[in-house]
């Protein structure tokens, strides 16, 4: 099972959304990590043959997907960012719709196992107007997993869920990620803690960084240190990527992830995901101002 | 699939608003606008046939004599200055009222002017004139052909059931008033199309239902299907409610008459009857909305809005609606007149009001052939449809110019 990237890119105008994208991945969770704008989406849509590439393609088990068309998306399970789904339905004539949409053979069967594995079970004859947003979402996650998938696309799949929901849905992608790859669209970095056996770290349409959690971690060895300051005024802020500020007795104890040292007083400590997301996409006020000009 | 695409048409509120709409205006133009006038008609068909049921046996040149000079001489009671109070409030013969006796007069002596004289002098009239163009197009077979046609059309002998044109023509008044309701139609079957093809869009579903195996050609397919079934579904209970309404109004045996039993179709190169007639209305209308769909599929894979999608797919039919309403306002405007002709050949929005095709033989020159209009137009729908079906099937659910 590989799933291949071959410099995909994709361009809106002058602008790239997409820029020579090149990975490969096999069994496992992968999340994709990075801000607004990063490309997160487009690569989806890109695998979802939703957008064609400007140039590159991707490829399963080495055949190009989009010759592939809908022997591939036979192997798709994709739940997008934001979506609806007919609000006169019932949970299980939605299952149902999307059954004969996937060609599932064993739909009953399929509809009732999945909307267990969901929770669902006892709203399957409500009406999908009346869900909430996180039954909504588990709802969406077994659509997704309809006909077995060997690829699970899931973009934000957490976005806009409680808490409770969040834990509860990451539980249920480790249940199912075996055999198969997934791929999520997130920047919540709790999640990819939870979930994800590697990541990849998008900017401006390029990977700036992809391996194992702990590689990521790594890459920032050395770069996180903790100083006592009186106070954490907002010039502070702008010039140092600070990813904690706890309140001490004397002023302020600071998280910081800065490449040499920031302050006399400031100590070493051990990186975190949260600090490996700062470093390579919050931005100094000195740094967004060069980037402007 | 189809099921479920009708069952999510089913759970719509739009249809239902649009089906409550369609009933309604149905019964209002039946039941209130033509109900009445077609009581009316269909009673003084009554009272003419009782009144001359007193002069069977009558020489027909006799009887139209005589029925003249009764007609006369009440027309000259009733327009003596010193009669005015009597003709309302004295009990007629016939009628409730003097008054009602000689509108039956003046009737019956019209009625069987036309059938006994006038119509069968048309016929000649039309059997002649055919005869003359066969000798003058003997080189062109197909023309022949049609016009033999018609020959063999007029010189059967035709049997009359009903005796006085007045019920059928406020038949035919009552169809035209039905254009309207074809028009409505038109536009709920624009309006549910246009939500049928974008409803992925405006649920936010398109994302999964693309990028399932079956959420591109199959899927349209399955909504063209579905649409198709809610079209055909449409026109046949209309076409039903208009055959209830015909014999309501106007009894069973009116069906069999042949068409030309209305005057207005006198020249009507068919042998076809009223119901054969209503048939074909319901079938063109069926063309109609084959096409209106076809091209509301095609707008709604470039315009992925429903509303925004049926808007632009009402504007190619606007020109056609504006012709036809323009020649019902000035029936003699040469212009109007001949580009609604232009349009009849080419625009299946014509079908709203198909009796220009069923009036004469009206034939154009296509490739050198003389070929009826309705045969170019239905030619013409069955394109259209094939080609923006095939174009929108082309570009459903396919890869766009999505933001990333």
């Amino acid at each position: 099972m590989e799933l291949r990237f071959d410099s995909v890119t994709k361009k809106y105008g002058k602008k790239l959304a997409l820029d020579g994208f090149t990975l490969t991945l096999n069994e496992g969770v992968y999340a994709l990590l990075g801000p607004n704008g990063a490309g997160k989406t487009t690569l989806m849509n890109c695998i979802t043959d939703r957008i064609r590439p400007t140039s590159g393609a991707v490829f399963w088990n080495g055949e190009d997907t989009r010759k592939m068309g809908a022997r591939f998306r036979a192997k798709l399970g994709y739940l997008p960012q934001s979506f609806g789904l007919y609000p006169s339905f019932t949970a299980k004539q939605m299952m149902e719709y999307f059954s004969k949409l996937k060609n599932v053979r064993n739909a009953a069967e399929e509809t009732t196992r999945l909307l267990e594995l969901v929770n669902l079970t006892e709203d399957a004859n409500c009406k999908v107007g009346g869900f909430s947003g996180g039954m909504l979402r588990r709802l969406g996650i077994a659509i997704a997993l309809l006909g077995a998938p060997e690829v699970l696309i899931l973009d934000e799949p957490t976005a806009g869920l409680d808490p409770k929901e969040r834990i509860r849905f990451c539980n249920l992608i480790n249940e199912i990620s075996e055999n198969r790859i997934v791929i999520f669209a997130t920047h919540i970095v709790s999640d990819v803690e939870a979930i994800a056996k590697e990541a990849v770290l998008l900017r401006g349409g390029k990977i700036i960084l992809s391996g194992d959690l702990q590689t990521l971690i790594n890459s920032v060895y050395e770069k996180v240190w903790l100083s006592d300051q009186p106070n954490s005024d907002e010039a502070l802020q702008n010039d140092f990527r600070i990813s904690n500020i706890n309140k001490t007795e004397n002023g302020v104890s600071l998280r910081i992830v800065s490449d040499g040292k920031p302050f006399d007083n400031a100590v070493r400590t051990t990186p975190s995901l949260d600090d490996v997301y700062l470093y390579y996409f919050a931005e100094t006020a000195e740094e967004e101002n060069e980037r402007t000009d | 699939m189809i099921k479920f695409e009708l069952l999510r048409m089913l759970k719509s509120r739009l249809v239902w608003v649009a089906a409550a709409v369609l009933v309604i205006y149905y019964v209002v133009i039946t039941g209130f606008i033509a109900g009445g006038s077609m009581n009316s008609a269909r009673n003084t068909d009554k009272q003419i046939n009782t009144y001359l049921a007193q002069f069977d046996e009558m020489d027909k040149d006799v009887l139209i004599e005589t029925l003249q000079n009764k007609a006369l001489e009440l027309t000259e009671f009733v327009f003596a200055p010193e009669n005015a109070d009597r003709i309302h409030t004295e009990k007629g013969h016939y009628g409730a009222t003097l008054m009602e006796d000689f509108v039956i007069t003046v009737n019956a002596a019209e009625t069987v002017q036309y059938l006994l004289r006038d119509y069968p002098e048309k016929m000649t009239e039309i059997v002649n004139r055919s005869r003359e163009a066969i000798s003058r197009l003997s080189e062109n077979e197909y023309a022949v052909k049609e016009q033999q046609k018609i020959i063999s059309q007029y010189n059967r002998v035709r049997h009359f059931g009903l005796r006085s044109g007045k019920a059928a023509a406020t038949w035919l008044s009552m169809q035209n008033n039905y254009s309207y309701f074809g028009i409505l139609l038109m536009l709920v079957i624009l309006m549910l199309s246009a939500e049928c093809f974008t409803c992925e869009y405006s649920r936010g579903m398109n994302g999964m239902v693309f990028a399932t195996p079956n959420g591109r050609l199959k899927l349209f397919l399955v909504k063209l299907s579905a649409m198709m079934i809610v079209a055909a579904a449409t026109v046949f209970l209309y076409a039903a409610a208009d055959i209830v309404t015909s014999i309501y109004y106007m009894g069973a045996e009116m069906l069999g008459e042949p068409l030309q039993a209305v005057s207005e179709f006198l020249g009507c190169p068919f042998s076809i009857t009223i119901l054969g007639y209503i048939a074909a209305k319901h079938m063109l209308l069926l063309f109609l909305l084959f096409t209106v769909i076809g091209v509301s599929a095609l707008v709604c894979s470039f315009i992925k809005h429903g509303f925004a999608a049926a808007a632009v797919s009402v504007l190619p039919y606007m020109a056609g609606f504006f012709v036809w309403r323009n020649l019902l306002i000035h029936p003699d405007d040469v212009f109007v007149l001949e580009s609604l002709s232009q349009l009849r050949l080419w625009m299946p929005v014509c079908f709203i009001d198909i009796n220009y095709y069923f009036k004469k033989f009206d034939c154009v020159e296509f490739c050198g052939t003389p070929t009826e209009r309705l045969t170019i137009c239905i030619a013409v729908s069955v394109l259209i449809f094939t080609l923006t079906t095939i174009l929108a099937a082309s570009r459903y659910g396919k890869p766009g110019r999505l933001k990333g």
